[in-house]
């Protein structure tokens, strides 16, 4: 499901709310959708429940997940949208690395190195 | 003290013989909060802890665990689920005798929970302690430390020496502690990695006392992995604050714990390229205790 | 508590089973081994009496210090330590539940022993048993069982759980009981030098508490110190070993008691009466009674009806150093006799002993009330007279008719024609069947031991006894006329004859032939001390004159030689040394029974027995 790397700077709740969007942008989770409890998602990442309770409040707050009926939480159908919305987010800060690197000094062919090894991780 | 701290302990200090071993160690937990104690082989980590659960006495200091002090009657073990580093049964009881005969102790001792414990850790009641196999003490001492529903856990290298399914199980059933009122949790580890994401602060106890603390977030947010390469004739400068990892001729690894020693470092110009990335989590640790945990080797 | 208390129960199982087996196992050994080698069930019953008695008196405190210490160690122990300090019990508690739970397995085997055996000593082999036999009829009877079933046990179990070792703790255990050794030791020296002995009747019921508030004053900090491995401060562990060692204090009165009787004096019974053979009766300080001849000792060792037992001993401890000082003997003519022994501030016990079979025929114990001090026999009637100037008559069984005032009319009515002595117009009058008997004595006549003094005063007569001789009715007073003096025999046909006389200080005595009257043996004492440039012992010397073969006497010298002197000149023939007394004499009980072919003279290693050539032998003690 969602990949937290322990090593990254990033907050693990950052981390958490960055995967779920990720997901609902891919489309591998849909509005409507159930999201796994608080205690499940925490045992299933080897996070403290405390950290997953805050990427959901925030995301609630954010208007990407919605709790119905009190307790569960499920896909909004506004999620998409925001996905899509974090997703160009994310694009644009990639560019604006980019242009950073290069502006850095360096080359095209050390920036398709990078890409390349990225993507040889993901696999 | 502070009394909104479930766990809170000052000037903490014990001798064996001469020998220091804690020397003033303080340290408070709020409730609800899990800690993680590194510390080398030797630095006091399970005599702390003894000292808070009662089970050893102190030379100076004072505690207070969940409103009780250790006052020498073992009261405080009530209220505080313990995974001892060497846990040890009667061997001639069975699984389930040990577990009744625990719930004669413990008052709040809620056995259908016990065995509901026994039966998700999938641990067969009928086995006798002498011939467990060493998963299934570290299960069966995982079930005597919460059964009696305590809201503080010290637990002291609860997964060492296990086997990753049953390491997964002892950490998902921590984890499940977790939710809900959310529990105190002090917890030592060896390869404290296994546990990062459930830490929320990480203290390091050396030379007798809590060295370093700090909460898990601003650790990982400013710990630094850097490669660089030093000038032709430039040395390393000292910073205080950067631990070398590996040195090859001119190329260095460091690994900086804030962000203002990496800009020292920067300043000072030494290096000829630098590259820097997040630390990983076992190098966070080892840094950590390589920063920190002094020198006894024991 | 009862939780941890039942499962120190369980986790001692084993050990308890252990015992049992090992106990059932020598039982059956013992009777097997007896029937093999005697095929006679008789000696299977012998057999098991024995091991029974083995155990409660050897086994017993054996297996308790064997459970304690180890008990103790094991509580302490690291891998119990690991196992059990985490249970959120406090470590006091475990310390007493262990303890309890110690002592109910031994209260268990104690009450398994009693059960299966008899509570008697056996007589075989009674050398090895000194010491036991000691214990056994101790004045400290209640103590000595307190402190071996629970103090015992409790003491050595912290000791051993202190030093975290069962054979440390074990020794430690004893150790602790050093000041009480000590203390017996002293407090038998400060004795012996000077006169009355303490009281210690009275310790009970300060030691025992003392013991409980040592060991309570000690579990605290010794929790703390093996428990949460409190710092080991100095003044803090001696304050420990000093409660301990107060504590061992409570092994003081038993102690003290077979301290005494291992090495203090028996006490002779019939040092002043007839013996109908070669044998000394004796008894020890704690009530047993020993039957002395030439080739060995037998001892009657069943603890006498009238000794006090466990609660008697405990809550009202005896006086001890007046209990054995008086006593009156009386033989019968089946070779068995009568004991009245005078308590000095309880009342006083009567028996009746069979010395062939050493039985004790009948026991009866008198209350102060009805205190008898003395018994006399008239020949026909045997007397016992209390301290407040009245008497009864016993009869054959023992049973007493009631108690009367001393004067003529009583004793008439009891059928004993007592005769009235003027003391110093030296008149013996007696009043019967309405008629009255005079003899005029040439003297005044003095006291002897069936003159009794009756009720008025001045005391200026006596009231004297009858005494049957030759089957006729006599009665003997003693006569003195200037430095001449007799006893004169008063015969109811109005003679009187004249008999030897003699009185203590120097003292004579004489058994089977007779001794020519005379001063000459006022005189023998300087003879001898020039002869032995012996210095007085106590206060006064004294030359006992113990037989008499018509030619020659043999006296007993300051108790340290034998003498044998020519009859009329007193000149020395031969001397030999007795055997030596303990400590010089001092402090020591002696007793020197004379007999038909020797003495018996007592000392530290035993009965000794001296025949007339100076020969000395250690007499045995004899089985049964």
């Amino acid at each position: 499901m969602i990949e937290i790397d322990f090593a990254s700077p990033v907050a693990i709740y950052d981390q958490i709310k960055t995967g779920v969007r990720g997901m609902i942008a891919k489309g591998l989770l849909r509005p409507g959708d159930k999201v796994p409890s608080i205690r499940a998602l925490a045992v299933r990442l080897s996070v403290n429940p405390n950290t997953v309770a805050r990427a959901v409040r925030e995301l609630t707050a954010e208007g990407v997940l919605e709790s119905q009926r009190g307790e569960s939480n499920y896909v909004s159908e506004k999620a998409l949208l925001r996905a899509k919305e974090s997703v160009e987010a994310l694009r644009k800060e990639f560019a604006e690395a980019l242009k950073l690197a290069r502006r850095g000094g360096l080359g095209w062919q050390d920036i398709e190195s990078v890409i390349i090894k990225e993507k040889g991780r993901d696999k | 003290m502070n009394s909104n701290a479930t766990v809170c302990f000052e000037g903490i200090s014990r001798s064996f013989g001469g020998h220091k071993v804690l020397a003033g160690a303080s340290g408070k937990i709020a409730a609800g909060r899990v800690v993680g104690l590194l510390g080398r082989n030797g630095e006091g980590k399970t005599t702390l802890l003894k000292i808070l659960l009662d089970m050893l006495a102190c030379d100076g200091g004072r505690a207070v665990i969940n409103g009780l002090s250790p006052d020498g009657s073992g009261e405080i073990r009530q209220h505080v689920g313990y995974i001892p580093e060497r846990p040890l049964f009667h061997g001639f009881m069975t699984a389930q005798g040990v577990l009744e005969t625990r719930a004669g102790f413990f008052r709040n001792w809620d056995m259908t929970r016990a065995k509901a414990l026994a039966s998700k850790l999938e641990l067969p009641l009928g086995t006798r302690v002498r011939g467990m196999s060493k998963g299934s003490l570290a299960k069966l001492t995982w079930i005597c430390a919460a059964a009696h529903n305590p809201k503080v856990f010290f637990l002291d290298e609860p997964t060492s020496g296990l086997d990753a399914l049953v390491r997964d199980d002892i950490l998902k059933n921590l984890i499940t502690e977790l939710t809900g009122e959310g529990k105190t949790i002090l917890v030592t580890n060896h390869r404290m990695e296994e546990m990062a994401g459930v830490l929320d602060a990480v203290w390091v106890l050396s030379g007798g006392a809590i060295a370093f603390a700090s909460p898990m977030e601003e650790l990982m947010r400013d710990a630094r992995h850097i490669k660089l390469r030093l000038k032709d004739g430039a040395q390393l400068p000292e910073i205080s604050g950067l631990t070398e990892l590996n040195r090859e001729g001119g190329f260095v690894e460091l690994a900086a714990l804030s962000g203002a020693a990496e800009d020292k470092l920067r300043a000072t110009g030494a290096a000829e390229t630098m590259e820097t990335a997040g630390l990983s989590l076992n190098k966070v640790f080892s840094v950590l205790l390589k920063q920190f945990g002094g020198n006894r080797h024991v | 508590m009862s939780r941890y208390f039942l499962l120190q129960l369980r986790k001692n199982r084993l050990m308890i089973l252990g015992f049992a087996a090992i106990f059932a196992l020598s039982i059956l050994a013992a009777c097997g081994v007896a029937y093999l080698h005697s095929w006679s069930v008789k000696q299977v019953f012998i057999a098991y009496g024995r091991m029974q008695h083995f155990w409660l008196l050897c086994g017993f405190p054996l297996a308790v210090m064997v459970f304690s210490a180890s008990a103790g160690a094991e509580l302490a122990s690291d891998v119990n330590m690991e196992l059990e300090t985490p249970l959120p019990v406090s470590p006091l508690e475990k310390f007493w539940a262990a303890q309890a739970a110690n002592l109910v397995y031994l209260a268990c085997f104690l009450l398994v022993l009693l059960l299966a055996g008899g509570q008697e000593l056996p007589n075989a082999n009674a050398a090895a048993q000194e010491f036991l036999r000691h214990s056994y009829f101790s004045e400290a009877l209640g103590i000595l069982i307190i402190a071996v079933c629970l103090c015992l046990p409790v003491s050595v179990f912290t000791c051993a759980y202190l030093l975290r070792n069962g054979m440390l703790g074990a020794a430690a255990g004893i150790v602790i009981t050093a000041p009480a050794v000590f203390g017996a030791a002293l407090l038998e020296y400060l004795n012996a030098a000077h006169g009355p002995r303490a009281d210690y009747a009275g310790w009970n019921y300060l030691l025992l508490p003392l013991w409980l508030l040592s060991i309570g004053a000690v579990s605290l900090p010794a929790t703390r110190l093996v428990e949460v491995n409190a710092p080991k401060k100095l003044p803090h562990m001696a304050a420990v070993l000093c409660a301990l060692m107060f504590g061992g204090l409570i092994f003081l009165p038993p102690l003290f008691g077979v301290y005494r009787n291992l090495i203090n004096a028996k006490w002779a019974l019939n040092s002043e009466n007839d013996n109908p053979g070669d044998m000394a009766v004796y008894m020890g300080n704690d009530g047993e009674m020993f039957f002395a001849t030439p080739d060995g000792i037998r001892a009657m060792s069943r603890r006498p009806k009238t000794a006090p037992g466990f609660f008697a001993t405990l809550l009202a401890p005896r006086d001890y150093w007046w209990l054995h000082r008086e006593h009156s003997m009386i033989w019968r003519d089946d070779k068995s006799f009568w004991l009245l022994i005078r308590h000095y501030n309880r009342g006083a016990d009567l028996m009746l002993v069979d010395v062939r079979a050493d039985k004790l025929l009948f026991g009866k114990t008198f209350p102060k009330s009805f205190s008898l001090w003395k018994m006399r026999n008239t020949g026909k009637k045997l007397l016992g007279f209390t301290g407040e100037q009245k008497f009864c008559v016993f009869d054959d069984n023992g049973t007493t008719g009631k108690l009367r005032d001393i004067n003529s009319k009583e004793f008439a009515a009891e059928g004993i024609a007592v005769a009235v002595a003027e003391f110093k117009a030296g008149v013996l009058r007696l009043d019967e069947h309405g008629k009255s008997k005079i003899w005029k004595l040439p003297g005044i006549i003095t006291l002897s031991e069936n003159i009794v003094l009756a009720r008025e005063r001045p005391i200026r007569y006596g009231l004297v006894l009858p005494t049957t001789q030759d089957g006729e009715r006599v009665y003997s007073v003693p006569v003195w006329n200037k430095d001449t003096g007799f006893l004169a025999i008063c015969r109811l046909d109005g003679t009187v004859d004249r008999a030897p006389l003699y009185y203590p200080h120097p003292v004579v005595k004489q058994t089977g032939g007779f001794v020519p009257s005379g001063a000459i043996w006022l005189d023998a004492a300087k003879n001898f001390e020039q002869l032995f440039h012996d210095k007085p012992y106590d206060w006064k010397i004294s030359a006992d004159a113990v037989y008499c073969d018509g030619r020659f006497i043999w006296l007993s010298y300051q108790d340290k030689h034998l003498v044998k002197a020519d009859g009329k000149t007193a000149a020395v023939v031969a001397y030999w040394r007795l055997p030596a007394l303990p400590g010089g004499g001092r402090g020591w009980e002696s007793f020197t029974v004379p007999s038909r072919s020797g003495i018996f003279v007592n000392r530290a290693e035993g009965v000794y027995f001296v025949n007339w050539e100076g020969k000395a032998k250690l007499l045995p003690m004899l089985k049964n």
